[in-house]
């Protein structure tokens, strides 16, 4: 309990520094947050390079924006819905966002695949799947299953119909599990 | 795990997988944070020139209200004289007196009877339809006066004094007399109860039985105040003139770039969102004049806006293309910029090339670049001006529409923190920025100025001008900015 406390107050500081614009303090808020945050975007990404940029830009908003964070819901919530909009920013600005193309094959897939894994390595098998979905799928799967939005609510977050997004999410789970499937088994 | 995925369900094991799951950035993306961070700007301007633009517009406001004050009482006072002068006039024609002596009029007629001129001097003649008795016979009904009204001789001890508005007033009442008709009269003895008017005019036909008949009438209506003369009174509805215009202007930008995906992966900066620069132009401009005081203004203007900002990229010695060369070096990046996304080439070459440089040993530049913005518009102002002798002061406000018609960037300064690196001896670049934007925007502008006549038809002029983004120009697909300018106009005229 004292050390929850501790912690809160080690917090409540540092958001104070962060909004006084204290680089020192921004660094330790990047470091508490960064790990979470950077698969948060690796989810969103085309790739490794992209998901970096949408980090940066998503921190640097976070840190103009952070005085207007009234401490109303926890900050990570806060963070994460700020860097959840800078990437699907990202996305809506792509020239191929939401073309909903055919997948690649399932040849590149394949490539992935080698011997023994863990659960870390699963995961990280699984992103790298996400990452070859087309984005509008990888959208619809994150939103939905990841950020817990409702297809209505992930219809007007980016412009598509409820019936779309029903319909991307199955078609993007049945292959995100064939692809799973596949690696498991090779 | 294979067994989790399966029997817990695609959702559920990826709520779980990712939930735990924390992968770490690459190191340097906190430096690259720290560069954008330090482009931020100082968030004091937005209120500068928010309280400028409410300054300006309480200004125009102020001196609009006290015109129109100044004028409205002005405006009062004239018509309270001439309400004044017109009941003193009314008053005036209402008393018709007869006046025996000092007119030739008034002379006895060759053959006039003694009672002829009795009744002469004791009757005094008004325009009113009430003739009676033996008043009224003694009128030729065919010898009417000029205003077909039947005159009415009355004795002048019936006549009852009348205040300016022409209403009865008590005996001793003393009489209201224009001063001018005081003037007039001049030195000639009066004749009691007739007061000082001198009689100007007789009835055109003398009155049977008591002729001469003379009859009042007052001078044409002279107004007793002179009009307040306004330099605008003489001139023309139009005028034309050709003007310089000066100005200080700050660039407000609000980039939403992507990070761009072309070009390879390179990195990525952001330039400063809100740069100083100066804008100048040159104009055409048209005034048609609606009345004395408000008129509109047109015409066709160019303007240059040059900004200059700095920023530091994060650049390390293994970001150098080609890599491994030696000596001359090439820095490749991306710099979002308010023209739109640059892909900036910095040529640099080593200090002591024989030096051994760490391949993650920062390069550290300040890199200075000037964003060019070139405009066409045209605005629609409405001006109120007054004048005093040869001065014309105005204030104005309205709108203009802007065609962006060319932007640029360029590397106008390159200043190297790491002494191991130097600007290499190349021709620095500019750089187009990217197209595809919707170049319409508009403006608000506000003015204040003075104009003095050199002659009938030639005017020069100042005047201080301000203005503010109504709508934010697209200066590239994913770029707005609002662009204030507060600078001065000089310009000569030619009043049609």
């Amino acid at each position: 309990m004292n050390e929850n406390i501790r912690e809160l107050t080690a917090m409540t500081g540092i958001l104070e520094a962060c909004k006084r614009g204290d680089r020192l303090a921004q660094r330790q808020l990047y470091e508490h947050f960064k790990g979470k945050m950077f698969v948060l975007c690796l989810r969103y990404a085309d790739n490794r390079e992209d998901a970096e940029d949408m980090l940066q830009e998503g921190f640097v908003k976070v840190f103009r924006d952070l005085p207007r964070y009234r401490g109303d819901g926890s900050l990570e919530g806060w963070i994460r819905k700020v860097i959840l909009n800078v990437a699907l920013q990202h996305i809506k600005t792509k020239k191929r966002a939401f073309s909903f193309e055919e997948f690649k094959g399932y040849e590149e897939v394949e490539e992935m695949a080698d011997d023994g894994f863990f659960s870390e390595e699963l995961v990280k098998r699984v992103l790298q799947l996400m990452q070859k979905m087309p984005s509008g799928f990888r959208t619809v799967l994150n939103l939905y299953i990841l950020e817990g939005y409702t297809h209505a609510q992930i219809a007007r977050e980016i412009g598509i119909s409820e019936g779309t997004s029903k319909s991307q999410l199955n078609r993007a789970k049945k292959y995100l599990k064939d692809m799973l499937d596949k690696s498991l088994t090779d | 795990m294979e067994k989790n995925l399966h029997e817990e369900g695609m959702e559920e094991f990826l709520r779980k997988s990712f939930d735990q799951y924390s992968e770490n950035p690459p190191d340097d993306l906190w430096d690259r944070i720290n560069t954008d961070l330090a482009a931020v700007p100082r968030p004091a301007l937005k209120p500068l020139w928010r309280f400028g633009l409410s300054a300006a517009a309480a200004l125009l406001l102020g001196v609009i209200a006290f015109q129109h004050i100044y004028y409205n009482r002005q405006l009062d006072r004239l018509e309270q004289g001439i309400e004044e002068n017109t009941a003193q006039l009314e008053a005036l024609e209402k008393q018709l007196i007869l006046r025996p002596d000092g007119d030739p009029a008034d002379q006895p007629a060759t053959g006039e009877s003694a009672d002829v001129r009795d009744r002469r001097n004791t009757y005094s003649l008004e325009t009113e339809n009430t003739l009676s008795g033996h008043d009224r016979a003694a009128v030729d009904p065919g010898k009417r006066n000029e205003n077909n009204t039947d005159p009415v001789l009355k004795k002048k001890s019936e006549i009852p004094a009348l205040n300016k508005t022409g209403n009865p007033v008590a005996p001793n009442t003393p009489k209201t007399i224009l001063p001018e008709a005081i003037a007039e009269a001049g030195p000639e003895p009066v004749k009691s109860g007739a007061g000082p008017v001198k009689i100007r005019e007789s009835l055109p036909d003398r009155l049977p039985g008591i002729e001469p008949a003379v009859a009042f009438r007052a001078e044409p209506y002279k107004p007793a105040t002179t009009p307040v003369p306004s330099p605008s009174n003489n001139r023309s509805k139009w005028s034309a003139g050709l003007h310089f215009t000066a100005s200080q202007s700050v660039l407000d930008v609000d980039n939403d770039f992507p990070f761009p995906t072309h070009g390879g992966h390179h990195k990525a900066f952001e330039d400063a969102p809100t740069l100083k620069g100066v804008a100048y132009g040159v104009g055409l401009g048209v005034r048609y004049a609606v009345n004395k005081n408000w008129a509109l203004q047109s015409g066709l203007n160019y303007r240059k806006s040059e900004y200059t900002s700095t920023h530091r990229p994060f650049l390390e010695f293994k970001d150098r293309e080609p890599q491994g060369g030696q000596g001359d070096y090439e820095f490749t990046y991306m710099l979002k910029t308010a023209g739109g996304v640059a892909e900036i080439e910095l040529k640099t070459s080593q200090a002591n090339p024989n030096e051994m440089i760490e391949e993650d040993e920062p390069v550290d530049v300040e890199v200075t670049t000037t964003t060019g913005l070139e405009y066409i518009s045209v605005p629609l102002t409405v001006r109120y001006q007054t004048g005093y002798k040869r001065w014309n002061f105005s204030v104005g406000g309205g709108f203009a529409v802007n065609y962006l018609t060319d932007r640029s960037l360029a590397i106008t300064g390159l200043n190297f923190l790491n002494d191991k690196f130097k600007e290499a001896p190349r021709e620095r670049r500019v750089f187009d920025a990217p197209e595809d934007c919707k170049p319409l925007s508009a403006d608000y502008v506000l003015s204040a100025g003075v104009e003095y006549r050199l002659n009938e038809h030639l005017s020069v002029g100042l005047e201080p001008t301000f203005s503010g983004a109504l709508v934010k120009k697209q200066l590239a697909p994913f770029s707005k900015a609002a662009e204030y300018t507060a600078g001065i106009s000089a310009g000569l005229s030619y009043n049609f």
